[in-house]
């Protein structure tokens, strides 16, 4: 049942990766709630640029690094 | 399974629930119009006593579900519940729209001698039964 968009990320393994940050200290980070930090990471949703700029600063990764588009 | 449900999942269960009840009892009420009985549709039975439930189980549920996730309920929603709630309203309207032109276009086309409050009621419940549910489904589904 679960949708899944084309924008494939790797925001979990560099939540573990800076000092094992769990989805509840990054969602206060970007000004979301938990649940939408939850939703990106599975591909349910796809973060808004603003979301995905700031994702990027946090982890001081490029955008190309954290995101990956993958074409059916 | 019910813990596993966010706030916003939980309100959105309690509308559903809420509404589905106003919309059983408005049909019931109506009921005796379809069978037949077209003087009792005369008899306009108070869709007060079913708006008073409603907002009880509202405000009970809501109080209940917020007590209870008390800081998820106090948060702002932030660009994927807008998201979300953007997406319900947009089914939900043209549902709306779509029942209420076509409502008025039959009963002007075949000249239905009622415009009954009750339909139009029924048409507006079903609507944000809709809204709702899509919240729900878009919610768990992801958007």
């Amino acid at each position: 049942m679960a949708k899944q968009i084309p924008i494939d990320n790797n925001i979990k393994t560099l939540r573990f990766l800076t000092g094992e940050m769990t989805q509840q200290e990054l969602a206060e980070q970007l000004g979301v709630t938990r649940q939408t930090v939850a939703a990106i990471e599975q591909r349910k949703y796809s973060p808004s640029l603003e979301v995905a700029f700031k994702i990027s600063k946090i982890f001081g990764k490029s955008l190309n690094e954290i995101f990956t588009y993958e074409e059916s | 399974m019910l813990k596993d449900l966010t706030f916003s999942e939980k309100s959105a269960f309690i509308h559903i629930t809420a509404l589905s009840l106003l919309l059983i009892f408005t049909l019931a009420t109506i009921w005796p119009f379809f069978s037949g009985f077209e003087e009792s549709i005369l008899v306009v039975k108070p869709l007060w006593v079913a708006l008073v439930i409603f907002i009880l189980i509202e405000i009970i549920g809501h109080s209940v579900v917020a007590a209870r996730n008390n800081k998820e309920a106090n948060a702002d929603s932030d660009e994927r519940e807008r998201l979300i709630v953007l997406k319900s309203n947009y089914y939900s309207s043209h549902l709306l729209g779509f029942c209420l032109i076509g409502y008025l276009l039959i009963s002007m086309i075949f000249q239905i001698p009622f415009l009954s409050i009750y339909f139009v009621f029924i048409i507006f419940v079903v609507a944000e039964i809709v809204n709702y549910a899509s919240q729900l489904i878009l919610f768990r589904r992801g958007v």
